[in-house]
C-alpha cells in the first residue's frame, strides 16, 4: 500500500489560522483563503496574491519506509506581466519557515521565481534541510509562494502547480 | 489555537487526530483510508470474456480432426 499523501494550506492570523488539509485547488487571489474563487477575489492590476502557505502532508506511510525528494514547479501559461515567486528553491535554501499571516504586500519570503518545468534536485525541504526525508507521518516545510503583477498585466491566463516526492519502499 | 479543516467536506476539527479520525462526508472515507484514493472503475472487477469464441473447444478440436483425415 503506497503512502498517502495530501496537500495541506494554512490561512489567518496565526494566533487563530486555520489549517485546511486536502485542499481541492490552490487557487491565488485578493483573499487569504484556501480554494478561493479567483473570480469573486481577483489580484488587481498591479497588485500581489495573498501569500500561499501550503505543506505536504503524509497522513500515513503505508508500505513506504522514507519519503523525499520533494519538488515543486508550476507549467502553463502565467502571463506576460506576472511573475510566480516561492521559497522554494535547489540551492541556497533558505529552511524551514514559521507560519507568518499571508500577506498581499511584496513577500519578504517567496523572493525566487517558481519554477516552470520540474527541477533536477529537490527544492523544498523537510525538517529545514533538502536532503530531508519523513520516515513517519508528518509535514514538509511550508511553501511558500506569491503571484505578482505589474499594472499591465492582464486575466485570462492560468497554470497548473506540480508536487512531487519519492518514495521508498 | 489552529483549527483542522478538511478541504473536502468543508468540517472543522480542532485537533489533527479529530480530522484523521472523521469520516469525509464528501469521500465517504477517513483521510487515511486508501480506498480513499482508489477510483470506482479500479475498485470493481469485471470479469473478463473470451472474445471470438463461438465454438467450444471440443468441438474446435473435432473439426480439425475430421479434416485432416480428409
Amino acid at each position: 500500500m503506497a503512502a498517502i499523501v495530501e496537500i495541506d494550506e494554512q490561512n489567518g492570523k496565526v494566533a487563530s489560522s486555520i489549517h485546511t488539509h486536502n485542499i481541492a485547488n490552490s487557487n491565488m487571489g485578493s483573499a487569504d483563503a484556501s480554494s478561493l474563487d479567483p473570480a469573486k477575489n481577483p489580484i488587481a492590476q498591479g497588485a500581489n496574491s495573498y501569500e500561499k502557505w501550503q505543506l505536504i502532508h503524509v497522513v500515513s506511510m503505508g508500505t513506504a519506509t522514507s519519503i523525499s525528494n520533494l519538488k515543486v514547479w508550476r507549467t502553463g501559461s502565467l502571463g506576460a506581466h506576472a511573475n510566480h515567486l516561492t521559497n522554494a528553491r535547489t540551492t541556497s535554501y533558505g529552511g524551514a519557515e514559521n507560519f507568518t499571516t499571508p500577506t498581499n504586500a511584496v513577500s519578504t519570503v517567496a523572493t525566487q521565481s517558481m519554477p516552470t518545468s520540474a527541477p533536477t534536485s529537490a527544492n523544498l525541504g523537510i525538517g529545514g534541510s533538502l536532503t530531508g526525508s519523513l520516515t513517519s507521518p508528518g509535514y514538509s516545510d511550508f511553501l511558500v509562494h506569491q503571484i505578482q503583477t505589474d499594472t499591465s498585466a492582464i486575466s485570462g491566463s492560468s497554470t497548473s502547480l506540480n508536487y512531487s516526492y519519492d518514495e521508498t519502499s | 489555537m489552529v483549527k483542522h479543516l478538511c478541504g473536502q467536506c468543508s468540517k472543522k476539527f480542532s485537533s489533527l487526530s479529530a480530522y484523521l479520525k472523521h469520516k469525509c462526508s464528501a469521500t465517504e472515507h477517513t483521510p487515511a483510508e486508501i480506498e480513499h484514493f482508489q477510483s470506482p472503475s479500479h475498485a470493481a472487477t469485471t470479469p473478463i470474456k473470451r472474445k471470438g469464441t463461438i465454438f467450444p473447444d471440443e468441438e474446435i478440436l473435432e473439426a480439425i480432426a475430421e479434416a485432416r483425415k480428409k
